[in-house]
């Protein structure tokens, strides 16, 4: 159900729910453990597997609670159809083999990606005969000189990096693909679908970790596949092979948080462009990557591709005094959970160097501009002033226990 | 520890947690961890020390549940996995890695297993080859002709329930330089340990009799040390993890799976008896039976010699018609898909787990359209057999 007519915030809260079970209709739809479903004659089994009639068979092969969720997402996406998976990565994986099938197993990805998206593409892809190359997406003219060269199946990107915030031109990308005949995977966990809706820019597959903004609250990993029409096919055919399924009870959760997630989104958002502003007036404080800013490379892009005064909510930092500072500064956050997510209600730090992309050679990373003193702040829907507070307290505490250590 | 009873009761939960010790691990809904030193997180991550740091990495329901699955399996190290299918990509993954991109496999498969052979790991260069597992010579001439990095089997074959030699099979598969992954769903650590019989590698679709209450969808592979690190990486990457509310339900299930399963191979025989003895049915399929060919492999690595809750058979002068009157005609017993559960449940090959191989396929494999397959359940005997008894008048 894709009711166009209506705005995003009143889509989040209405979709994917409501459907009738019996004589009474549940607000939200319950929560199906049930692994199997059967039918009173078993004609109705034997339709249903041949999509003749709708309808449920078994858990893997689809749940209503989990379609609930579908239908949600795909309705605030613009797509044609979703599937939940268990993680952003199962999400991901799917993609990728579904945008290969029948076509060259060659990919071009962007250098500067999600660390365990790059073990993805080296560890477990290549060895199983996929080319992978890399580029700079936001390089629109190498990037195009590389496809040509390289004539890869697909490519993949993501909305804003991980974790440097660079913000590809998504809808020019796209174009350049569709004329060369690749297909675009996008992964926009970053933006999620209030900052900006991929499909409706070009893009054939959208995967987000529902993991961070779309669930929001800490307590359900998950992920999700959005696509046009011509990939239902191949994904179903896949996805109920591998059965990478997401659990009835963490979709419920999700559907659940994304009721929230534009108002939590803007929130999140109006929150980062001020301690973005803050944080880059601070000592210690060496340079900060924040989409928002006038002075970052993307920022016109960003202008362009998101609603108007909303940038994300991540920020990229750099501390002087290198992996000890930023570890001291970690370690003095009394409000900031220093914990391996992102885009949850609570604001969260992370030290990429030794979470994120910590499998990465240290040469790579550095290449990509993550250095030992770089920290990524997910900003969330505390007050900002406390959240400012929080950072300057620690600067501070960290700057004098940095001076104390022994160099 | 040392019996199945006592294990699945015990293995797993009463972890320390603060001053109090839970009865049961509690449902850590928690996508992420942290300490109060990032340098803790940061030694977690370098594995110097044991910890949580992000859900896909680990989680402590999913822990608990996989240290219960490896204890009965006697195995070094389980990973629960979102369903069977993605526990069985798991193994193969772990099974082929550095090896050779071959697969020798047993011709009688869950048809979602031969799906996943050609639709994934075929594109990826990996080639199958197929044998009937119960025929030893065959199967040792083709693995020594093919040289696979792995040979897959199922501990009793779906839908015809014939049951592979499993500690022969290994030493073939050894002797060749091949792993051995078992697909154990439907014997359960309560019928048979593969990885005591010389496997490598053991995974379930914990959706079956593990958990057992139809209320979970879910796997769990089974490995030793030497797979550790493959198997932790993969999962790391792929992200093909169980949520931990089902983490917790299926552990909740394992805690009486020898229970079931001792009722529920109980009733199988006596299903098994009172089907062959009715004129109307044309053959039963159950490895109990002293007229199925793998009687005396039951006999000798089945634990107890129990053979299993499954039973398959033909209805006499039946055709597609009238297996569907049969179905429609059971009170009791479910007409669904799945098996192992509490409840008895039908399920009709033909249409369900079989339906995407060609009718010649189906005909080569012995699966007729006359043939049902049963998973008999834990209600009174007497029930089952009244119910699966009185549908044939409908025929």
């Amino acid at each position: 159900m894709r009711r166009k007519t209506s705005r995003i915030e009143t889509l989040a809260v209405h979709s994917g729910d409501r459907k009738k079970l019996g004589d009474y209709v549940p607000v939200t739809t319950p929560i199906y453990a049930a692994s199997s479903f059967f039918y009173e004659r078993i004609e109705d089994l034997d339709s249903v597997f041949d999509d003749a009639k709708p309808g449920q068979t078994y858990s893997r092969f689809g749940n209503p609670t989990c379609e609930a969720l579908e239908d949600l997402s795909a309705t605030l996406e613009g797509a044609d159809f979703a599937v939940a998976t268990s993680s952003g990565m199962a999400a991901l994986r799917l993609a990728l083999l579904v945008a290969m099938v029948d076509r060259r197993r060659r990919i071009l990805a962007s250098r500067d990606l999600y660390g365990q998206t790059l073990s993805l593409l080296l560890n477990v892809l290549e060895p199983q005969g996929v080319e992978v190359f890399f580029g700079d997406p936001c390089d629109i003219e190498s990037w195009e000189s590389l496809i040509v060269e390289h004539q890869p199946s697909c490519v993949l990107f993501e909305t804003i990096s991980n974790p440097m915030l660079r913000v590809p031109s998504t809808d020019r990308l796209c174009e350049l693909h569709r004329r060369n005949n690749v297909v675009t995977v996008v992964d926009s966990t970053f933006t999620t679908p209030v900052l900006m809706r991929p499909l409706d820019l070009g893009a054939d597959i959208v995967i987000h970790s529902a993991t961070k903004f779309l669930a929001g609250h800490g307590d359900a990993l998950g992920g999700l596949l959005l696509a046009a029409e011509p990939f239902r096919q191949a994904v179903t055919l896949l996805n109920r092979t591998i059965g990478p399924n997401l659990g009835p009870f963490e979709a419920y959760i999700t559907m659940r948080g994304m009721k929230t997630l534009v108002l939590r989104m803007e929130e999140q958002c109006a929150n980062a462009r001020r301690v973005a502003a803050r944080l880059s007036q601070l000592e210690g404080v060496t340079r900060v990557h924040f989409p928002g800013d006038p002075a970052h490379p993307d920022h016109a892009t960003a202008a362009r591709l998101f609603p108007e005064g909303l940038f994300g909510s991540l920020i990229s930092f750099d501390l002087e005094g290198g992996k000890e500072r930023a570890f001291a500064f970690a370690d003095t956050l009394k409000l900031a959970l220093p914990a391996t997510s992102l885009g949850d209600v609570h604001t969260m730090i992370l030290h990429p160097a030794t979470s994120s992309h910590r499998d990465l050679a240290p040469k790579r990373r550095h290449r990509l501009g993550i250095g030992d003193g770089l920290l990524r702040l997910s900003v969330g829907i505390e007050h900002v002033e406390d959240i400012v507070a929080d950072l300057e307290q620690a600067l501070v505490l960290s700057a004098s226990a940095a001076e104390k250590a022994p160099s | 520890m040392s019996h199945i009873e006592t294990q699945a009761v015990h293995a797993g939960d009463r972890k320390k947690l603060g001053d109090y010790i839970p009865v049961t691990t509690p449902i850590f809904g928690a996508t992420t961890f942290y300490y109060e030193k990032l340098g803790q997180l940061e030694r977690v991550f370098a594995r110097e020390v044991e910890g949580q740091g992000y859900t896909r990495y680990g989680n402590p329901t999913a822990a608990a549940f996989e240290e219960q699955v490896a204890a009965l399996e006697g195995g070094d190290i389980a990973v629960s996995t979102a369903s069977g299918m993605a526990a069985l990509e798991l193994a193969l993954m772990i099974a082929l890695t550095d090896r050779r991109r071959k697969v020798v496999a047993a011709d009688v498969l869950f048809g979602q297993t031969y799906l996943l052979l050609q639709h994934v790991f075929e594109p990826a260069g990996v080639e199958a080859r197929f044998v009937d597992p119960c025929n030893l010579a065959a199967f040792e001439a083709l693995v020594a002709e093919e040289k696979p990095g792995c040979v897959l089997i199922e501990a009793v074959s779906n839908p015809l329930l014939r049951v592979p030699q499993v500690d022969r099979i290994a030493e073939i598969a050894h002797a060749h330089g091949a792993l051995l992954i078992v697909d154990s769903t439907f014997t359960t650590p309560a019928l048979l340990r593969p990885l005591e019989l010389g496997a490598d590698i053991v995974f379930h679709s914990a959706t079956k009799y593990l958990a057992g209450h139809a209320d979970v969808l879910g796997g769990v592979t089974v490995a030793r040390e030497e797979h550790r690190e493959l198997l932790t990486a993969l999962v790391r990457t792929l992200g093909p993890n169980l949520g931990p509310f089902e983490c917790y339900l299926a552990m909740r299930g394992v805690k009486t799976l020898p229970l079931r399963m001792r009722r529920q191979c109980d009733n199988a025989r006596l299903v098994a008896e009172a089907l062959g003895a009715d004129k109307r049915v044309e053959h039963v399929h159950y490895p109990g039976l002293i007229s199925h060919p793998d009687r005396e492999t039951v006999r000798r690595i089945f634990v107890d010699g129990r053979a299993g809750a499954m039973v398959s058979f033909e209805i006499r002068d039946a055709g597609r018609e009238e297996v569907f009157r049969y179905i429609n005609a059971l009170e009791m017993v479910l007409r669904t898909l799945s098996l192992g559960d509490v409840h008895s449940l039908v399920s009709y090959p033909t249409i369900s787990s079989h339906r995407n191989l060609s009718p010649k396929h189906r005909a080569r494999l012995g699966i007729g359209d006359n043939l049902l397959r049963l998973s008999v359940g834990i209600e009174a005997a007497d029930d089952i057999i009244g119910d699966l008894l009185q549908a044939l008048d409908a025929v």
